[in-house]
């Protein structure tokens, strides 16, 4: 293991240099917006080079298995006529958008911007909890948070082969430029009062994108405008978007969105304006499709998956459903609709009425759920008042796609606050690490 | 094959002048293997250039009114030749999931459930035609352009919208992919509803409003999942105001 | 770089004045709080006559408290370093985080202060920290549009108190003489007006202040 007590002795020096610049999260608490700082711990995830190559690998199967899904689903959804997925999990999907039926995005990129959420097994192997395509967040976390690192403790990172991360604005920009239809790069947030509004404005700084609200956009003679103080506007060739499907066109999704861009969506469709991530993406990080990515895998690429699913069941299938009874205290069991940890409860905490009331609407909504054995899961230290205690965490990885996927050599490591939470969601109190790569076996 | 004539009419007034007024208007058809369109205008008031395209749904205008104004209205009209003898084909039925699944709109509840349960007969398009036929009566003023299948099933009662969703929903129940129709009926003084659904690779239409097939009366304008995917206008604009709107529509044959 | 929405222009102005109104008026707190240590409870009133606020004010405890700190008074320091920041921090990507942190740090400090008995210490740092935003919004923001509208309502702002104040006729031809030259390298509407009658009016040893204060509120509206 690297040598971190350098770093770990400015654990206090460097959440100060967070608070200072900003570093903060939203959340709603009974309907009162404020920003937290989201706390910092200073001993990094370590990941070795080689067992970092195999995830490597194994994200850019995935992502590319995931985007010729979508691109599958909204066109010739050969992946249903040979029976792969059953179609009642993709149109079903509130993910699943029939507007975006017959669509073409630019250069054939659905999802630009992938968050992949892992954990690792006490033996080291790594599993895959799910797929974030629509519009994950938290890179800028780690990135800023290396900076502060390298500047508290700059010993540490000459003793240490540790990748840099803070190339994650130029990958994003190559993104953005790759797809780019022609004209500038902007970054359409909903507005400060977002949980990931430090995040948006961070980006925007670092890859010199404009941050915007709908209103400083304009459809204009088919075309995509950002409109200056003066009068002068600029064309947009990509937008990256960090408001969901549903509200970012009032004209083709809904109706009442206020932040939106009306008739953004033709738009785009016309090939005028990448919109980054395509709209529809969800219909592929469902957590019921997310049963089907290694099988993906294996249809569109011929290839075994790198990377593996947490064992999962689909009550939907009757074995499934019968096991998920038989083994009921021993699993996790979520709710397909739901995300950032809420809809997710085990099995073993349920008193027995509980568990009777979830097993009847498990009967009588069997596509609703699926079920997951508890990994036991590798926990990362922290420390605590001067003391390494062990947490449960999990890590975000990115992966990018332009001419060709590329993962960022880092991710957002976030642990669980409270030893005996298994939820690592930031809206859930927890706080994250850095994530090394290290560059050198 | 016989040749229609057709004009539209929209009128939506403001109680006071907006801005920034965004639509997308679906009142024009398109040339498909059942109707050959011959000619087809549209012109809006306050006149702007209105963008032509196609989308899931079918053919749209579309067009954003920068400047204040208190009234927006939408003239079309055109000659069609229709051809119901030649449907539309339908993809293959693997594509066609989207339309056999259901959507908010459609989804059953107990009211539905029971209808299902007293459907006669072994085509089932033609057990809900029959069905329809005998209970559910034609009421305007009861329901509203966001009332559900399931609602409508309830009340037995609604226009043409409902009823469409109604069999719409009994289809579904069934795994017959089917859709909802927007577009002008000879007769019939504003815009109808009616239902196709897929069978040997053709779109089939049925009027349960009107129980009967789809006939050379029918233009059709554009198609969804449910109402909600194909209104004929859809607007959003700046300012305080409450609107009104007027819509008619008529078909003769030429 | 290049365009600015009307909506970044808007707030660049205004973190301008904000920035200004805080500084300056805690200065003039200062000289006030320092008589006002006397017990001329007296100047408490003056304070707020001369900035042209409400004077509800029971005792200088009562004074410091809500001026200060009193989030829910919209004269108070505390409510102005506050429109600051909320200014400041959607301008991430026009001014950059390090500009930014200055006023994050001001925000820092104003909360560690409520009830301290010695606020001027800690007010000095907040001096401190809005010279550093300004110096380093000087020396690191690379569009000239962009900078200048910061110092536009800089100095909008600083006229503005100087008139309500009724600072020396040398003081407000100072102060105009800095805004004309500012606001003219920046894309602002305005009307070139009501400079030269700034102007005019700043070259008389007997100033109509109410008329510079009509001027200089009308000059600019985003």
């Amino acid at each position: 293991m690297p040598d971190t007590r350098a770093l770990i002795a400015h654990t206090d020096d460097i959440n100060e240099l967070l608070a200072r610049y900003g570093v903060k999260f939203g959340i709603y608490k009974e309907g009162v917006f404020r920003e937290q700082l989201f706390p910092f711990d200073a001993i990094p995830r370590v990941i070795e080079a080689d067992d970092f190559a195999v995830l490597e690998k194994g994200l850019k199967q995935r992502v590319m298995a995931l985007n010729l899904f979508i691109a599958d689903i909204y066109g010739d959804k050969k992946i249903i006529r040979d029976k792969v997925v059953p179609e009642e999990f993709v149109f079903n999907s509130p993910g699943y958008l029939h507007q975006c039926e017959g669509q073409l995005p630019p250069k054939g990129v659905w999802s630009h911007i992938s968050g992949i959420d892992l954990v690792q097994g006490k033996d080291g192997s790594w599993f895959i909890l799910e797929d974030n395509l629509r519009v994950p967040s938290g890179a800028s976390y780690p990135m800023i948070a290396r900076e502060l690192c390298r500047r508290a403790s700059p010993r540490t990172f000459q003793t240490n082969a540790v990748a840099d991360n803070r190339d994650y604005a130029r990958l994003l920009k190559k993104t953005m430029d790759h797809v780019s239809t022609g004209g500038c790069n902007v970054i359409l947030t909903p507005g400060r009062y977002n949980a990931a509004y430090f995040e948006h404005s961070f980006l925007a700084e670092k890859t010199g994108a404009h941050l915007v609200t709908g209103n400083e956009l304009t459809v204009e003679d088919g075309y995509l405008w950002f409109n200056g103080y003066d009068g002068n506007k600029e064309r947009v060739g990509t937008v990256y978007r960090r408001i969901s499907d549903d509200f970012l066109d009032p004209m083709a999704f809904r109706a009442d969105s206020l932040i939106g861009i009306p008739h953004l969506y033709d738009v785009f469709r016309q090939g005028h304006v990448a919109l980054m991530n395509a709209p529809g993406n969800g219909v592929a990080d469902d957590k019921g499709i997310y049963y089907f990515v290694p099988k993906m895998i294996r249809y569109y690429l011929g290839e075994e998956p790198i990377l593996h699913n947490a064992p999962t069941y689909l009550p939907y299938y009757d074995e499934d459903m019968q096991y998920v009874l038989d083994k009921f205290d021993s699993l996790v069991l979520k709710d397909v609709a739901e995300a950032g940890g809420y809809g997710v409860v085990f099995g073993s905490k349920m008193t027995a009425q509980q568990k009777a009331d979830f097993i009847a609407l498990l009967k009588k909504e069997p596509r609703r759920f699926i079920a997951q054995e508890v990994i036991d899961f590798r926990d990362l230290d922290i420390m605590d008042q001067g003391q390494p205690v062990p947490r449960k965490a999990d890590l975000r990885a990115f992966v990018l796609m332009a001419d060709e996927p590329m993962v960022w050599r880092s991710g957002l490591t976030r642990f669980s606050r409270n030893p005996d939470s298994f939820i690592v969601n930031s809206s859930q109190g927890g706080g994250f690490k850095d994530t090394w790569v290290l560059s050198q076996p | 094959m016989t040749t229609l004539g057709f004009s539209f009419q929209l009128q939506l007034s403001f109680s006071c002048p907006v801005q920034r007024h965004a639509f997308v208007l679906r009142c024009l058809p398109e040339s498909s293997a059942s109707q050959q369109v011959e000619r087809a205008d549209i012109h809006v008031l306050p006149r702007l250039p209105l963008t032509h395209s196609s989308d899931a749904f079918g053919l749209k205008q579309t067009g954003t009114i920068f400047a204040p104004h208190a009234g927006f209205c939408v003239q079309a009209e055109g000659r069609v030749q229709v051809a119901p003898e030649a449907p539309e084909p339908s993809p293959p039925d693997w594509q066609l999931g989207p339309y056999r699944c259901h959507t908010p709109m459609t989804v059953p509840g107990e009211a539905l459930q029971a209808l299902n349960a007293s459907l006669k007969g072994d085509d089932i398009p033609d057990s809900v035609m029959t069905l329809l036929q005998d209970k559910f009566v034609y009421q305007p003023g009861v329901t509203g352009v966001s009332t559900t299948a399931e609602e409508a099933a309830a009340a037995m009662q609604g226009v043409c919208q409902d009823e469409s969703h109604v069999m719409l929903s009994l289809l579904r129940m069934h795994g017959i992919p089917c859709r909802y129709v927007m577009g002008y009926m000879l007769g019939d003084g504003s815009t109808h509803a009616w239902v196709e659904y897929a069978r040997d690779g053709r779109w089939l239409g049925l009027d349960p409003t009107n129980r009967r097939a789809v006939n050379d009366e029918y233009i059709r304008i554009a198609f969804g999942r449910d109402a909600n995917d194909c209104p004929v206008n859809r607007g959003i604009f700046s300012g305080s105001a409450w609107q009104r709107s007027q819509c008619s529509a008529a078909v003769w044959k030429e | 770089m290049g365009i600015v929405s009307t909506v970044n222009t808007d707030k660049l102005y205004w973190l301008g004045r904000y920035s200004e109104r805080v500084y300056t008026t805690i200065r003039l707190f200062g000289e006030s709080f320092d008589k006002i240590i006397d017990g001329d409870n007296e100047h408490i009133r003056l304070f707020c006559d001369s900035l042209d606020i409400p004077c509800d004010y029971t005792n200088p405890e009562d004074f410091v408290e809500r001026y200060l700190f009193d989030a829910a008074n919209p004269d108070s320091v505390i409510s102005n370093l506050t429109r600051a920041y909320d200014n400041a921090m959607t301008l991430r990507e026009e001014i950059g985080s390090e500009c930014i942190s200055y006023i994050q740090l001001a925000i820092y400090v104003m909360a560690r202060l409520q009830g301290d008995e010695s606020p001027m210490l800690g007010l000095q740092k907040i001096l401190d920290h809005i010279l550093s935003f300004w110096g380093l919004a000087d020396d690191m923001i690379p569009d000239e549009n962009v900078r200048n509208i910061i110092k536009t309502g800089k100095r909008v702002e600083r006229l503005d108190l100087y008139a309500r104040l009724h600072r020396p006729a040398g003081d407000i031809r100072r102060e105009v003489h800095r805004l004309s030259v500012r606001i003219s390298r920046t894309n602002l509407k305005y009307d070139s007006a009501h400079i030269l009658k700034l102007n005019a009016l700043a070259e008389s040893d007997a100033v109509d202040y109410p008329a510079v204060l009509h001027l200089v509120e009308q000059l600019v509206s985003i």
